[in-house]
């Protein structure tokens, strides 16, 4: 009784539009409390908010933030779009392929979704459209390139798993390489097949002499040191992820610097956004801690478990039904409050039908990027459409074909777990 | 609300010693690396100093300033469903109950600053660096964090009775979130 009346107070407390964060904090002492009296519940409170900042291994999620802060300012991403613009530009449809090798670069360099669909947006939508591009596929696959972010290393997503799932942070990220690229061959992909079907929707573009291809490179070279200062350092065990993301921040600042971009109200500017977002997710992960304890406390994750051990389904339905839930969830929840308040729940489950915990970590983020881009709450849907003013509806349609793809990716990356952890499996 | 005003210069206060605080976890990464690779001598303090202050700092010192700015992450999926009077009194409720436990985490964070100040407790490490900074911090956080919610609790309260919002409202869903550097 007492669980099923915090659930539905976490529930109200979600609809009326109050802090995740916040929701989770009182409605898991309302349980608390309900449990154990006043002793139980003043003993986690004392303990829990310190417990949620003072980690150094945590310290991975702001550097991260930081850096793709940094990147942003430096305006150095919008080069990633150019280049790959005179590299695939001249094939039908090339510019949008180049959004999705933009988007991939940009992932490589920061580890946010939103940011990289915002970044995106201004540069690649207005170029396609000049082009003649339909802006439904335009919109379409910027909307959908910017959730590669959210897989490619270093990702905050992932980053965030690890440290709810205590598994290493090093190898989710590494195990993040291939299915992000898996992912960006998959979106230009689609985009042939679309403008196969409607070669109307795009246009040929120039073509560039490989003297000119190979000059357009000068620009993304800064960005491909930074990439190997990050996931490079953290794949052949040179630093661990959290002095990876230490050196990555200060590298995207110097690439500020050199690019002239970053002054003292710049440097604030990205320290407070930085400091924000991070605040942002510890208190979440703070609300989910003693929601968390309440949880633990009454045994519902075991008896859940339990259940679906009890219903005799095989390994693989069982995950087929939790992907599904996790589309479902990502249709209308922020990723970040889905992460933090099923991880802990399903983590257990998963673990007893015998599947690995970075490969669900990988499969859970592939997941939450369909989320990103579906309604009625796809956040990135919603970035592309603030930055182009187009019409919320014209941009889901035209990801729709994406979500579609995504939809076999993460049918391919379940067959094959091969995909995602052989790469982990070579590191140092 | 000039009471808004006052409670935001603090904040923006605190979210200037937050930022420093990220600043300096920045800069002691990078010494510390290079020191370890380049010159074979890390500097042994730099994960207490990192974990038991700046990262404390860094999230309790700007919480309010994000809650003040919506930067909290919720679901205005149902917002525009819900009447605005009953819409307020679920904040009410909401930011009321938020202040309890809220207040309840700085009363317990006072009372360990207290006890770790009188008996002046230290960790076991090389740096055996004091911890009661990071207790006053706790409690400087989450006690400037429930004067906001008090004023939010109290500003939904009035607005239920009143034809207009007299306490800030999120922005709209397609403008909620930071333009640049969201989490995800």
């Amino acid at each position: 009784m007492t669980v099923v009346l915090v659930i539905a107070l976490l529930l109200a407390l979600l609809v009326i539009g109050l802090p995740v964060a916040l929701s989770m904090a009182i409605s898991g002492s309302l349980g608390l409390y309900m449990f154990g009296g006043m002793t139980v519940l003043a003993g986690i409170l004392k303990t829990t908010p310190l417990s949620t900042a003072n980690s150094y291994e945590i310290v991975t999620i702001p550097m991260f933030i930081l850096m793709a802060e940094f990147v942003i300012i430096s305006g150095v991403a919008q080069d990633l779009f150019r280049a790959a613009s005179i590299w695939v530009g001249r094939l039908r449809g090339g510019l949008a392929m180049a959004t999705a090798v933009a988007g991939a670069g940009f992932g490589a360099i920061s580890g946010s979704s939103t940011a990289a669909a915002a970044t995106l947006a201004s540069t690649s939508i207005p170029a396609m459209i000049d082009e003649g591009y339909d802006p439904k596929l335009a919109s379409g696959v910027v909307a959908i390139s910017g959730t590669l972010a959210m897989l490619i290393p270093p990702s905050v997503a992932l980053i965030l798993y690890g440290i709810i799932a205590d598994v290493s942070v090093g190898q989710l990220l590494v195990a993040g390489v291939i299915p992000g690229l898996l992912v960006t061959v998959t979106i230009m992909a689609t985009v042939a097949v679309l403008v196969r079907i409607d070669p109307s929707a795009a246009p040929t573009g120039t073509s560039y002499t490989f003297r000119e291809k190979v000059a357009s490179l000068s620009r993304v070279g800064p960005m491909l040191v930074l990439f190997m200062a990050v996931t490079g350092t953290i794949y052949t065990g040179i630093a661990t992820p959290t002095e990876a993301s230490g050196i990555g921040a200060f590298g995207a600042m110097l690439l500020a610097l050199r690019e002239r971009k970053l002054n003292l109200g710049a440097a604030w500017g990205c320290l407070r956004r930085a400091a924000q977002t991070t605040c942002m997710i510890l208190f979440v992960i703070l609300g989910a801690h003693i929601f968390g304890y309440f949880f633990t406390l009454t045994r519902v994750t075991n008896d859940l478990t339990q259940w679906i051990g009890g219903l005799g389904m095989s390994p693989m339905a069982v995950m087929a039904v939790i992907l599904l839930i996790y589309i479902f969830l990502g249709a209308f929840m922020d990723q970040i409050a889905i992460l933090i308040l099923t991880v802990p729940v399903i983590l257990p489950l998963v673990l007893t039908l015998g599947f690995d915990p970075v490969w669900f970590g990988v499969i859970v983020v592939v997941t939450a990027e369909v989320g990103m881009v579906t309604p009625p709450l796809g956040m990135n849907v919603f970035v592309v459409a603030r930055y182009t003013r187009r019409p919320l509806g014209e941009i889901f349609r035209g990801t729709f074909p994406h979500v579609l793809a995504h939809l076999v990716v993460i049918a391919l990356l379940t067959i094959f777990p091969a995909l995602v952890l052989w790469l982990p499996s070579t590191m140092n | 609300m000039a009471i808004s005003r006052s409670l935001a210069r603090l904040e923006t206060v605190l979210a200037a010693l937050a930022s420093i605080s990220m600043a300096a976890i920045m800069m002691i990464i990078v010494v510390d690396v290079a020191m370890r690779y380049i010159l074979s001598s890390p500097l042994g303090w730099s994960y207490d100093l990192i974990g038991l202050y700046l990262m404390v700092a860094m999230f309790f010192l700007i919480l309010p300033d994000t809650l003040h700015h919506h930067g909290h992450v919720a679901i205005d999926l149902f917002r525009s469903a819900l009447p605005r009077r009953v819409r307020h009194l679920g904040l009410t409720i909401g930011y009321a109950a938020g202040t309890l436990v809220m207040a309840l985490i700085g009363i317990e964070a006072w009372g360990r600053f207290h006890s770790a100040f009188a008996a002046q407790d230290r960790i076991a490490a090389l740096v055996p660096w004091l911890t009661w900074p990071a207790y006053l911090i706790v409690t400087i956080g989450t006690a400037v964090l429930t004067l906001r919610l008090i004023y939010r609790a109290v500003g939904h309260g009035l607005s239920i009775f009143s034809q207009h919002d007299l306490v800030e409202m999120p922005p709209l869903p397609e403008t909620s979130k930071p333009a640049k550097g969201a989490a995800l």
